[in-house]
């Protein structure tokens, strides 16, 4: 087997107070953000897709913050399936209470002590959000805490901004179900470029399974490694159209050469005589030179248009190596700068939703248990930000 | 350097890098009564596979050559085409002199939004310059992507950086009225295409720039749709209808986390 | 067999622990609307330490789904309560 065989099902625990990099730089613009008067401590519910992640972050007087716990369970189809709304729900049903758990044993904290309870209001899977937003609400009632319901896109953003200390980057947005490029401007992300049909990801997911690739630990992980022993660079459709891409219609090209009569799925010759053969593993090479182009082209686009030097990548499909490497060079070309993540704080997690959650708590907001509903559809751009200026 | 365009370039001013190419001020020849150009070089994108690199630029800067081309053949405003070497990845064209409307524009002066406060009056001077009121520059718009539009050149990346106003001191205009024109530049995203999906496309890639670009601009662009409308006659309906379905596509397209 | 207009009634009465947590759990479960308002009536109370939901529905199919759904979020909310209970009442100070 050419993928590294790992654990199906393992409560990974992320991150150590002490990885963290130093505390973001005073902002040059004054921030609506006061340091706060006292530590403030939020946990974050995250279960939009198939990843259920419970973290615990404290903001201290001299506003640095301190990821205490990042904890994360992945629910693993077989090679082949993707994971269906009702069976994800499920697993984080099973797993959400022994991640919890270990998220406020590693912080050494009580639920007692948060200020806040942060969960997941969308956008993602509507059965396991809803799952993920019953608890929040049980805990907030059992031990009398605000709730506060995050936009997951904006989490995402918010821990990045604040791992990295990326200070106003154009933002690339690359997951399952998201693909955008995005840039703050007056207490809004607004969305720059975005896919006009599937998400990069969900291309990718779907790909694996054409080519029955495992999806442990992530198809995306596993296509990136089968690329690295490609050869061929085969033709694919490229799609950029102004800072928009579109993937529909190369996956279903590089769908197409799996029945080219030179495909072989074995990626080995039939013969010494068997030399034009075209293997999975050039069309993960091809599929992802293709793709990530594409995306670092309309990244670079949007950095032209708003006259940006800085990027973030967010999102599961951000730690992909050869994404950041390129997005590297053209930034290099730039004189600009990558501000990446690895798999962490990248793959969707709890502590992000804490993260945003405690900013916007720490402006005065809060999520009434009425409006406490979750909701499939729920764009970058709707969220006020207020904590910038 | 080996080839003639490069030698070109390496005697030409360097006037902006943008995201696609670095863009130079030359003179095709030392007689000083000849115009400038302006020289757009596709440079190697490092990041991307060579041979990927390779036949994209080729691509691209025939594909604009031949946009541009079309253009000036069916009368929209768009800059001559003075040289062409697909190979090395260079087009030369006319030198526009003017203004981009992204700068005439509120929001649209400052590179950082810092510079939005005290970017309004700067654009409302500017137009002043132009002589030419908003509404004007609006209807200008709508026009001139009408027209391309007829003959079905899509753009593929129309924001308001995209297209210049003439300055008035070098429009020649026939109708006593007009003291400047508009120019759509930058085709190296252009294809040609008569679908109506493409067409709503090009208007809303337009709509998404003029809102994240110019806050507060939802009158502006709809000034940009009524002279379009106009100018587009029967062809209207089914562009507006499809344009309607590409903006329900963007709204419902944040479907999953 | 059924028509249209006859609606099915389903009544369930599930014990907590205490009258708080019946309530807790009456709450939590009361923010999400049922999907399909016109063929599905949710009324949901507490008795003591009961919560009490009464369920109408136009079909026998959907009084399956729909009790389906509540218990399954029922046994949630009561895995939530075992789970984190105890360490909410340890600390009921003022």
């Amino acid at each position: 087997m050419p993928f590294p065989n790992r654990a199906s099902s393992s409560l990974n625990s992320i991150i150590h107070p002490t990885d963290l990099p130093a505390p973001m730089p005073g902002r040059l613009r004054q921030t609506p953000l006061k340091n706060p008067d006292r530590p403030y401590l939020a946990i974050g519910l995250e279960g939009s897709a198939n990843k259920f992640g419970a973290g615990v972050i404290k903001h201290l007087e001299d506003g640095s913050t301190s990821v205490l716990s990042n904890v994360r369970h992945t629910y693993i189809t077989p090679p082949g399936e993707g994971f269906q709304p009702r069976d994800t729900a499920l697993h984080h049903r099973e797993w959400a209470l022994k991640v919890i758990n270990e998220c406020l044993d590693k912080a050494n904290v009580s639920m007692h002590d948060v200020d806040c309870i942060c969960f997941t209001k969308g956008p993602g899977m509507g059965a396991p959000l809803q799952s993920v937003a019953l608890i929040a609400r049980t805990l907030s009632l059992l031990f009398n805490k605000p709730l506060i319901g995050v936009n997951h896109c904006v989490g995402h953003i918010e821990m990045g901004r604040d791992v990295t200390g990326a200070q106003n980057p154009v933002v690339l947005y690359v997951s399952g179900g998201n693909t955008q490029v995005i840039a703050y401007s007056r207490q809004c992300y607004r969305i720059f470029g975005e896919t006009l049909d599937i998400a990069v990801g969900n291309c990718l997911d779907r790909f694996a399974r054409v080519i029955d690739l495992s999806n442990d630990p992530a198809p995306g992980y596993n296509i990136e490694q089968e690329a690295k022993k490609g050869k061929r660079l085969l033709p694919l459709p490229y799609a950029t159209k102004g800072m928009d891409v579109s993937f529909s219609g190369i996956l279903t090209a590089v769908e197409a050469y799996t029945f080219d009569k030179r495909f072989r799925k074995d990626g080995q010759p039939k013969d010494a005589n068997d030399q034009d053969i075209i293997t999975p593993a050039d069309l993960c090479f091809s599929l992802q030179e293709t793709i990530y182009a594409m995306l670092v082209e309309i990244t670079e686009r949007a950095m032209a248009h708003i006259g940006s030097k800085e990027i973030l990548i967010v999102g599961g499909v951000g730690c992909n190596e050869r994404l950041q490497e390129m997005m590297r060079i053209m930034a290099e070309e730039r004189e600009g700068k990558v501000f990446a993540m690895d798999e962490r704080f990248c793959i969707d997690n709890g502590i992000m939703i804490a993260q945003a959650g405690l900013l916007s708590f720490r402006m005065g907001f809060e999520t009434p248990l009425a409006k406490s509903t979750t909701t499939q559809r729920f764009r970058t751009d709707e969220v006020h930000v207020s904590w910038r200026a | 350097m080996t080839s003639a365009s490069l030698d070109l370039i390496l005697a030409s001013t360097l006037i902006s890098q943008g995201a696609e190419a670095k863009v130079y001020k030359a003179k095709l020849s030392s007689d000083p009564s000849d115009s400038e150009i302006l020289l757009k070089h596709r440079f190697r994108k490092g990041y991307r596979h060579p041979t990927l690199d390779g036949s994209l630029t080729r691509a691209r800067v025939a594909g604009e050559a031949r946009a541009l081309l079309k253009c000036l053949r069916a009368g929209v405003n768009v800059p001559g085409v003075r040289m062409v070497d697909a190979a090395e990845g260079v087009l030369g064209i006319e030198w526009i002199h003017g203004q981009s409307v992204r700068k005439l524009l509120p929001g649209g002066a400052g590179e950082d939004e810092d510079a939005s406060g005290d970017s309004e009056p700067e654009a409302a001077d500017a137009l002043r310059e132009y002589d030419i009121p908003v509404d004007a520059l609006m209807q200008l718009i709508g026009q001139e992507i009408a027209k391309m539009h007829l003959a079905d050149v899509i753009h593929g990346d129309l924001t308001t950086s995209n297209m210049m106003l003439r300055h008035p001191s070098s429009f020649k205009s026939r109708h006593p009225t007009l003291s400047t024109e508009l120019v759509l530049i930058d085709f190296g995203l252009s294809f040609h295409s008569s679908l109506v999906e493409d067409k709503a496309v090009d208007l809303y890639v337009l709509e998404r720039a003029f809102s994240s670009t110019h806050p507060d601009s939802e009158p502006l662009f709809a000034s940009v749709l009524r002279a379009y409308e106009q100018r587009m006659g029967k062809d209207w309906a089914a562009i507006g209808r499809r344009l309607e379905d590409v903006r329900m596509r963007g709204r419902k397209r944040s479907m999953v986390g | 067999m059924t028509s249209d207009t006859d609606w099915h009634t389903i009544t369930i009465r599930i014990p907590f622990a205490s009258a708080k947590h019946a309530e807790i759990a009456l709450q939590a479960i009361q923010v999400d609307p049922e999907l399909q308002p016109h063929a599905v009536k949710r009324t949901l109370s507490v008795e003591d330490d009961v919560l009490i939901a009464t369920f109408d529905t136009l079909t026998v199919r959907l009084a399956r789904l729909t009790v389906n759904a509540f218990l399954e979020n029922v046994d949630l909310v009561v895995r939530t309560l075992q789970e984190f209970g105890p360490a909410a009442a340890q600390h009921i100070h003022v």
